[in-house]
């Protein structure tokens, strides 16, 4: 296991030292601030005009709106959709590279296993999207010197952004190691997170079939995150996400294995 | 220490290594020798456990490179063809990162990477970045990466291609001072390399083992017949007569490139081992010619390599 921390913190160094983990920390940064400054924007909006309508009404003012539950389940949400692009583009470099400079094969005749190589580029992507999650506390932390909020939500929101983008880089590294070809390892990491998070709108058309529906929701990615941004643990939600990591990794484990370069 | 049997590597329908055998005892250099094509990475790269063998097996150290793979590799100092090196790390980092995966603990690793780059001659580059370095610096620094474990056993693949000729022998005095206590198999397609280098050659062609031979026994394998050239002044046909008169030659013939005005060389096969130098001399100078040059001409390893390819090829071919 000493193996993964020599290759994790080389992959570190190399995301840090160039352009792409900061390109990812920006974007990342930039659209979130977006979604939060409209959604808080509305949030304060709605707020307002429900207020007025219950002080016209001779009402007590309506204590449903819940900031944590409109404003920052929200945005774990939107956050979700960011990872969506931001993935393929930390993934994409991490074997293709290896692959298309050869030194795939000096890695692969050192002393170290298959599995301790993927692990550690695996946990090197993973902590850049934990760095990103972490900048943006900065949100519900300046939410909760407006408003009272709920804790719960919040940590269990987190938690499910890093099971879902662990579930998201197994499948980038698993596109990486197959091609050569980094712009390849992308689209194709990309188009099927795409396609797994879209399984979840064709439930919502509600014209398939009663079965499906239920196996499409069971799949899709989206449905099962919904749950832990509204402060939901629920421990199949989590089993979906692990397993689909493991099973990323197990199948790169193969092609590792199988290497004919 | 290194133990070849029977391997044969399949890429689909075509077979890349058929059936190669060889053995490597400690201490000893290996040349890998073949045309490009010929299978010599291949067997390299099972070798180093990073190709899986069609059949057939190969021990390293003891290990089967196939089902101990962790075990043997940690024997091997590897340098794969072309080189591949990390262009963003500095040179020290780099080695820093492959002693650490090599097993090279935390304590012994700086020492470790400053005696590889020392026996490398890289250490004034130390800390510049590899994408800067020029083609023979990299080379080097594929060999620091090679030793920095200190391995019992060093596969080099290629090491001197797409060098200039004093960065060559450069490199090539570097894998000689290496090998004096290691045991290492060097692939090229370059005879003079193999021959300067090895103790040991062995040559492959289309995937098979054309001949096992330590560098002068294989001269002398191949070269059954004695072959004179002879160079002297005088009548061209009336030389040409004495020379097929002297002994029992096989062949005669005229060869371009008279050194000085009026003399002409010829090339003199005796079809046999036995030696004519004496006797040609004499029946020149004997029928009135001056005699400028004798020599005996021994098969370049050159010679003798297209010789082997083509002997092989025409085996096949009937």
């Amino acid at each position: 296991m000493r193996n993964v921390w020599h290759i994790y913190r080389r992959e570190i160094g190399t995301f840090f030292t160039t352009p792409m983990a900061y390109v990812v920390m920006t974007l990342f940064t930039i659209i979130a601030n977006v979604f939060f400054y409209v959604r808080t924007t509305q949030f304060v909006q709605e707020y307002a005009n429900a207020t007025l309508m219950a002080q016209m009404r001779g009402m007590p003012p309506d204590m449903n709106f819940n900031a944590t539950e409109l404003i920052v389940a929200f945005m774990f949400y939107q956050m979700g959709v960011v990872l969506l692009f931001l993935v393929p583009m930390l993934t994409m470099r991490l074997f293709a590279e290896e692959n298309q400079m050869g030194t795939i094969e000096l890695l692969l005749t050192c002393p170290v296993r298959d599995i301790e190589v993927i692990l550690g580029k695996f946990l090197a992507a993973l902590s850049v999207c934990a760095v990103v999650f972490a900048i943006s506390i900065v949100y519900p932390l300046w939410l909760s010197f407006q408003t009272a909020l709920e804790t719960g939500p919040i940590l269990t929101g987190y938690l499910g952004l890093l099971l879902l983008a662990s579930a998201f880089v197994g499948i980038g590294i698993f596109f990486s190691s197959i091609t050569e070809n980094q712009i390849v390892a992308g689209a194709l990491t990309f188009a099927t997170l795409l396609f797994l998070w879209l399984l979840a709108a064709l439930v919502q058309t509600n014209t398939v079939e009663s079965g499906l529906t239920e196996f499409l929701s069971s799949a899709s990615i989206i449905l099962r995150f919904q749950n832990f941004a509204q402060g939901v643990v629920n421990l199949g939600d989590a089993l979906y996400y692990l397993s689909v990591t493991g099973f990323a990794l197990f199948l790169t484990v193969n092609v590792l294995d199988s290497k004919v370069h | 220490m290194i133990e070849v049997q029977n391997l044969t590597k399949q890429y689909g329908e075509i077979t890349a290594v058929n059936g190669i055998s060889f053995r490597v005892e400690k201490g000893e250099i290996l040349g890998l020798l073949g045309p490009n094509g010929a299978g010599k990475s291949t067997t390299m790269k099972i070798l180093t456990g990073f190709l899986p063998a069609t059949s057939g097996q190969a021990l390293v150290a003891g290990h089967n490179v196939a089902t101990e793979s962790l075990q043997a590799r940690r024997h091997i100092g590897y340098m794969p063809e072309n080189t591949p090196l990390y262009p963003n790390m500095t040179v020290r980092r780099y080695l820093t990162f492959m002693a650490s995966l090599k097993g090279v603990t935390a304590r012994e690793r700086s020492r470790a990477v400053a005696a590889a780059m020392e026996s490398t001659g890289t250490t004034h580059v130390a800390n510049r970045l590899i994408k800067h370095l020029s083609k023979g610096y990299r080379q080097r620094v594929g060999l620091a990466q090679a030793i920095v474990s200190d391995p019992d056993i060093l596969i080099l693949d290629e090491p001197t291609i797409g060098l200039d000729p004093t960065q060559i022998i450069e490199i090539r005095h570097l894998i000689s001072a290496m090998a004096q206590r290691r045991t290492v198999i060097l692939s090229s397609h370059i005879l003079p390399e193999v021959s300067e280098v090895c103790e040991r050659v062995v040559i492959i062609n289309r995937g098979q083992v054309v001949a096992s031979e330590t560098t002068k026994g294989l001269a002398r394998q191949l070269q059954k017949t004695q072959q004179v050239l002879i160079e002297a002044r005088g009548d061209r046909v009336a030389i040409e007569k004495v020379l097929r008169e002297a002994a029992p030659v096989r062949a005669v013939t005229f060869e371009r490139g008279g050194t000085a005005e009026g003399s002409h060389r010829f090339r003199v096969d005796s079809g046999s081992e036995h030696d004519l130098r004496a006797e040609l001399a004499r029946a020149v100078v004997g029928a009135g010619h001056d005699l400028l040059h004798l020599e005996e001409h021994t098969l370049s390893l050159e010679e003798i390599f297209v010789q082997l390819i083509r002997t092989e090829s025409k085996r096949e071919a009937a």
